[in-house]
């Protein structure tokens, strides 16, 4: 193009070419607000707000999935309750056990929703449109990680609210029943926290490998799931032979070092069936925070350089 | 279907198994693929150092819970859902419908490219694992590994016919076929006891029982009932497919 015209000395900073179009002389929000826009609009994309019903299907069945035990634990609690009115013990499902014993479904909704954050930006080539303004990369890739984050953590509150009701309407004395509780719940917050940013940072930066749906799923259920299941292996042949080694090998799975963090915050022991002796919950929570650490960097370089 | 000569259809089937077969094998998918494919191998490795003394080690903790369980349904998905999949999300698959085939014909060469590649690359792994980690079992050995080989022989084929059929019903069919394996086949299958004669996994590890003695517990389904119900499943779901091609319409606009 030959020669624009000189950009006019009103015209704000960061304009490319000033084509002699009216400018925009209404208020700039700056950086702070295009990024909680973005976490807005990626937070309501998870779970399918403003768009078609069909994209609401997806995480919402999951979320159903993932929190329906704790809610018919909830339906059953009167059950419960005269059973333990009896001296039997029916805990089946606690704060500190469910995610252990469900995240399949957890990582589901990751594989399902994951790519959906991170993949149309960069299939439809729009990213370095987000970029040209006020968004640096580093703000693009936190806002997404905020937001997806947030969603995971919404979706793992959901069975541990319906725990707590569930628990709290066992007692005759509700009030003194929510005082009972919230200790045994309080754990519950923060390692959920954990768990959702730990899930957020690998789902993301896996997805942000491929522009294409498809292939991010299948990264990831090669990393969440089939690592998960080949560890579990190497785990079993440990325990037939006489092999050290395998005992540590659960701190490289990325479900089971979060579960076994989640362990942490409830201040109990990983499951030695499943995690072996040698290690305690401490030992898990380092991995979990490296491994965020770890994949949280790998985003961060992989928006360092954005391809148009 | 009426006008277009039979011969000329099945004439045209080897060209489109061929065209899939480049299609499906492309070099990021094929990279992934082997690297699946030598997990199972690996760990073979593995269990032979390890110095496990128990068929029962390898049958429960490599051949089923890693092989048939984690590998071979994300094999079957990636060439089942792929095998139409990329041709409708590529746009290319209008060129092939409007061509003067039989629909059954497409579907019946689509399903022979998807199910040979899935088979060669599964049942080579199981072989390869079951010659490494049995050999040492002598006989006895030699039956798992065929029931092993058998296993992956069968699931592939009834794997990746389900979830063809399946992705030609929605675009989306990667994450239902995802959804199905975990929750199906993961979780309902082996907690309650009526969905084994519904699983495509407890098929394979009924077949494989024909050639290995496996626990009660792992093969749930006689050797003959997994057998019959695998072929119903394939031919059934052969006929669904075949039948939502040819009112298959193409999405317009993309």
């Amino acid at each position: 193009m030959t020669a624009p015209n000189q950009p006019a000395a009103t015209s704000p900073a960061g304009s490319i070419y000033d084509l002699g179009y009216r400018h925009y002389e209404g208020v700039r929000h700056g950086r702070l607000y295009a990024m909680w826009s973005l976490y807005v609009e990626s937070l309501r994309g998870v779970w399918g707000f403003g768009r078609p019903t069909t994209a609401k299907a997806a995480p919402f069945i999951i979320l159903g999935i993932y929190s329906l035990l704790a809610i018919v634990q909830l339906a059953f609690s009167s059950v419960f309750a005269q059973a333990m009115a009896r001296g039997d013990t029916v805990e089946l499902l606690t704060y500190a056990n469910y995610f252990a014993t469900l995240s399949p479904f957890i990582v589901l909704f990751c594989i399902a929703q994951g790519p959906e954050v991170v993949c149309r930006d960069q299939r439809y080539s729009v990213l370095p449109l987000y970029l040209t303004r006020a968004l640096s990369a580093v703000d693009y890739a936190v806002a997404k990680i905020a937001a997806f984050t947030t969603s995971l953590f919404v979706a793992l509150m959901v069975p541990m609210i319906a725990l707590f009701i569930g628990d709290v309407l066992m007692k005759a004395d509700a009030f003194q029943a929510i005082g009972d509780e919230i200790p045994h719940f309080l754990p519950a917050i923060p390692a959920s926290f954990l768990i959702a940013l730990g899930l957020a940072a690998i789902s993301l930066a896996l997805s942000s490998f491929s522009p294409r749906r498809a292939y991010s799923a299948m990264g990831l259920v090669a990393y969440f799931l089939i690592l998960e299941a080949v560890l579990a292996s190497v785990f079993a042949i440990g325990v037939e032979s006489s092999l050290e080694w395998t005992s540590r090998i659960k701190l490289l799975g990325p479900t089971s070092a979060l579960s076994g963090a989640n362990d942490w915050f409830f201040g109990i022991r990983p499951d030695p069936k499943t995690f072996g002796e040698v290690l305690g919950a401490d030992a898990y929570l380092g991995a979990a925070l490296l491994s965020v650490l770890v994949f949280t960097s790998i985003l961060l370089l992989k928006y360092r350089r954005v391809r148009s | 279907m009426r006008g277009i000569a039979l011969n000329s259809s099945i004439a045209v089937i080897p060209e489109i198994v061929s065209v899939t077969l480049r299609q499906l094998l492309g070099r990021r998918r094929a990279i992934l693929l082997l690297l699946l494919a030598t997990v199972p191998i690996l760990l073979a490795i593995l269990f032979r150092l390890a110095d496990v003394h128990r068929i029962g080690a390898f049958t429960a903790g490599i051949m089923d819970a890693v092989a048939l369980t984690m590998l071979l349904p994300l094999v079957a998905i990636l060439f089942g859902t792929a095998a139409f999949g990329s041709e409708i999300d590529d746009g290319t698959a209008v060129y092939l419908l409007a061509k003067p085939i039989g629909r059954w014909a497409i579907v019946l060469a689509k399903l022979i490219a998807a199910v040979a590649v899935t088979l060669i690359l599964t049942v080579a792994s199981a072989g390869i694992a079951g010659a490494i980690a049995l050999q040492p079992y002598g006989e006895e050995g030699a039956e798992a590994a065929r029931g092993f080989m058998a296993a992956m022989a069968v699931g592939s084929v009834c794997y990746v016919t389900l979830f063809m059929a399946l992705s030609l019903f929605t675009r989306r069919a990667l994450v239902v076929a995802i959804a199905y394996w975990l929750i199906w086949e993961g979780l309902l299958s082996s907690l309650l006891a009526g969905i084994a004669n519904l699983s495509v996994r407890q098929y394979a590890l009924g077949v494989a029982g024909g050639f290995y003695k496996l626990s009660a517990n792992e093969a749930r389904v006689a050797p003959s009932t997994a057998l019959t119900l695998a072929i119903v499943l394939v031919v059934v779901a052969t006929v669904v497919a075949i039948w939502k091609l040819m009112r298959f319409e193409l999405p317009g606009g993309d």
